[in-house]
């Protein structure tokens, strides 16, 4: 068994640089899928890479299956296309090309809104020059204030705005990514009875849910460092995972997430309030960073995260990746391959 | 102190706004451009085969070079590598051979350098301003603070080898860099009369060392038709000419840089840039004078970076740099 290990250059060709630890520049992988090294590893001992556009070589035209590394359609449309049509259906795809179009945000609404339960905002994607565009977009499309809006090709919030009335709207005007996609989003509270806002992020694999983190802040935009309230007490993340996973409506909706989304590996981030059995689904998508590297030095309380958090998803997901006969693509489709990795 | 030859280390700079374009290489393998980096002669770079002979600038932690062996800054723009300059100065060792020092590259874009060129008999040296615009009323708001006249020429300050982005000919007349992708860029306006929009002679000189190569060509700004049959007015004596770059040559500290001027029909030059190294423009885009020069002096500069002792930093010791 041979595979593909597919990876490409975003449509524009731009990349933005850093230097890493050995004092190389190197440009960041922007919107590709991270999978723990042990992955990494397995993958890159059964297959071919090819970074698109080069053209494959003979050996990597046929693959028994692919691995599909580009999680976004807008930074990939070209590569992403050409996936998908260069490659038979029969072979497996780990997130195939169809599955990671399907995961825009604007497209959340109609795939998991229908989960009892999750409440899904409503998000419309569009482009702006002047604050009267952005009215009209809010007005014709029916929000409510407050709405988010953010540029569509990013994750972490980056140039995200939260917008409470139409005096706001000029904040939007002349920012790194005037002119470009934006998707706005209809905000909704989920702040508790403590005026704590609380953020799960869940790992999918083969559509099983695995709870990876939650954040706590005092600040609505529940992001990286804005995780005030875990900081101050950090064993209360994982009281709140042992009620998150003990809440049998909230572990439906996840399983109900795994199962209508065709990716293989993705992760969802919610706002709940378990007081009110409420759940808001932010997004999911293949973006998001799941595993992180292991590091040494750490407080007991790292290495009991790392063994409940990350260890079992990291387990099932090398399994996974070695059984391509049931990446979600060969779902519908006939099934040819067998053991990958 | 003695250079070591075969132990050459290269500068190299991540742009302030940490951008580049990537591409996938013969081998399969993606790689990444950078743009105005130095252009070093093809046999010169064969000499780099160690990857601890790079260096990567902009680092707060970055480690020193190593105490020997002659450095080539490879930044040739300043207002991309602002911070890798900064960062490479700090941490460049005392005494080293420094092939066009980053003082040096960062002086030849200071108003003060411009203050200096403007006290040449001869050489018009325009008013100049950068900006870094969040507005679009910061525009029109900075020129008149800073009082500059219409018009104006409008460039991105990190494409400065390029043809300008926008020629603004009034106050009213800005919709054409409205148009731009202009939020958070930075750019450089440039006074200009209205005779400087005519179709004229432009000259671009390329220092080696001591050593020049230069060539001229006509020369119309976007909007106007490159007339072929055009007649230069009459140009400045060529005594006089020598005698304007050379006193431009004087204030000047680096080991490679291009001047480009331009006839004015007042038999007066005018300064219309300054860079560090040779900028030459990708042959996909047009015939371009870079690419003239470039064959001209390709064989003096790999002879004097060969020999670092006729460096600058060598010529002139620490303490005599002003840059």
């Amino acid at each position: 068994m041979r595979g593909l290990n597919f990876l490409a250059l975003p449509d524009d060709r731009k990349v933005r640089l850093q230097i890493g630890e050995h004092g190389r520049a190197t440009f960041i992988r922007h919107n590709m899928l991270v999978l723990p090294q042990s992955a990494t590893d397995a993958i890159h001992r059964n297959a071919a890479t090819l970074w698109y556009p080069h053209p494959p070589s003979d050996a990597a035209s046929e693959p028994d299956w692919i691995v599909n590394n580009c999680t976004d359609p807008d930074t990939f449309a070209g590569a992403l296309q050409w996936l998908e049509e260069t490659f038979q259906a029969h072979i497996p795809v780990f997130n195939s090309a169809r599955a990671v179009a399907a995961a825009t945000r604007d497209n959340q609404a109609a795939r998991f809104g229908a989960i009892p339960g999750l409440t899904v905002p409503q998000a419309h994607r569009f482009r702006f020059e002047t604050e009267d565009d952005l009215r009209r977009v809010f007005e014709d499309n029916a929000f409510t204030f407050p709405v988010l809006v953010r540029p569509v090709e990013f994750q972490a919030g980056v140039g995200m705005q939260r917008i409470d009335s139409h005096d706001d709207w000029a904040s939007l005007l002349y920012s790194r990514w005037y002119r470009k996609d934006h998707v706005m989003i209809q905000f909704i509270d989920t702040k508790t009875a403590d005026d704590v806002y609380l953020k799960v992020r869940v790992t999918f694999i083969g559509g099983r849910p695995y709870i990876r983190h939650c954040k706590a802040a005092s600040h609505w935009l529940v992001q990286g460092q804005q995780n005030d309230v875990i900081v101050a007490r950090p064993e209360y993340e994982l009281e709140l995972i042992d009620a998150l996973e003990a809440h049998e409506g909230f572990m439906g909706i996840c399983r109900q997430i795994g199962e209508i989304s065709d990716l293989d590996f993705f992760g969802a981030d919610m706002g709940f309030d378990l007081a009110s059995d409420r759940f808001v689904l932010f997004e999911a998508n293949p973006s998001m960073s799941m595993f992180f590297p292991e590091r040494v030095g750490r407080e007991e309380l790292y290495f009991i995260r790392r063994k409940r958090l990350q260890i079992p998803a990291e387990e099932h997901l090398n399994d996974y990746i070695g059984k391509p006969a049931e990446w979600r693509n060969m779902r519908s489709g006939q099934s040819a391959a067998g053991s990958a990795v | 102190m003695q250079a070591d030859a075969h132990r050459y280390h290269l500068a190299l700079g991540v742009p302030d706004s940490k951008a580049a374009t990537c591409y996938i290489d013969s081998a399969g393998q993606p790689q990444f451009t950078i743009a105005n980096q130095l252009r070093l002669p093809a046999a010169f770079l064969s000499q780099i085969t160690d990857e601890d002979q790079l260096r990567w600038f902009y680092r707060p932690e970055n480690a020193p070079f190593p105490a020997s062996g002659p450095i080539i800054n490879c930044c040739a723009c300043f207002d991309d590598f602002r911070k890798a300059l900064y960062s490479m100065a700090r941490w460049l060792p005392d005494g080293a051979l420094v092939f066009n020092h980053p003082n040096a590259v960062a002086h030849a874009a200071s108003a003060q350098f411009r203050e200096g060129l403007s006290a040449i008999k001869g050489l018009v040296v325009p008013q100049q301003m950068r900006l870094r615009p969040t507005q679009p009323d910061d525009f029109a708001r900075a020129i008149a603070k800073v009082g500059l006249q219409y018009p104006l020429q409008v460039q991105f300050s990190t494409h400065l080898h390029n043809r300008p982005a926008a020629i603004v000919r009034s106050a009213d007349d800005w919709a054409a860099v409205m148009r731009l992708d202009w939020p958070h860029q930075r750019f450089l306006i440039t006074e200009m009369r209205g005779d400087d929009l005519a179709q004229h002679v432009r000259i671009r000189i390329t220092f080696v060392g001591g050593a020049a190569e230069q060539v001229s060509f006509a020369y119309a700004y976007p909007g106007a038709t490159l007339v072929k049959d055009f007649v230069p007015p009459d140009k400045m004596e060529p005594d006089r000419f020598r005698a304007v770059v050379a006193q431009i040559a004087k204030r000047v500290g680096m080991d490679h840089w291009t001047v480009e001027l331009s006839f004015r029909p007042n038999r007066q030059v005018r300064l219309e840039h300054l860079w560090p190294g040779l900028p030459v423009a990708n042959p996909k885009d047009g015939p371009d004078p870079g690419q003239l020069l470039w064959k001209s002096v390709e064989g003096r500069l790999q002879a004097l970076l060969q020999a670092p002792q006729k460096w600058r930093t060598a010529i002139r010791p620490a303490h005599q740099r002003q840059h």
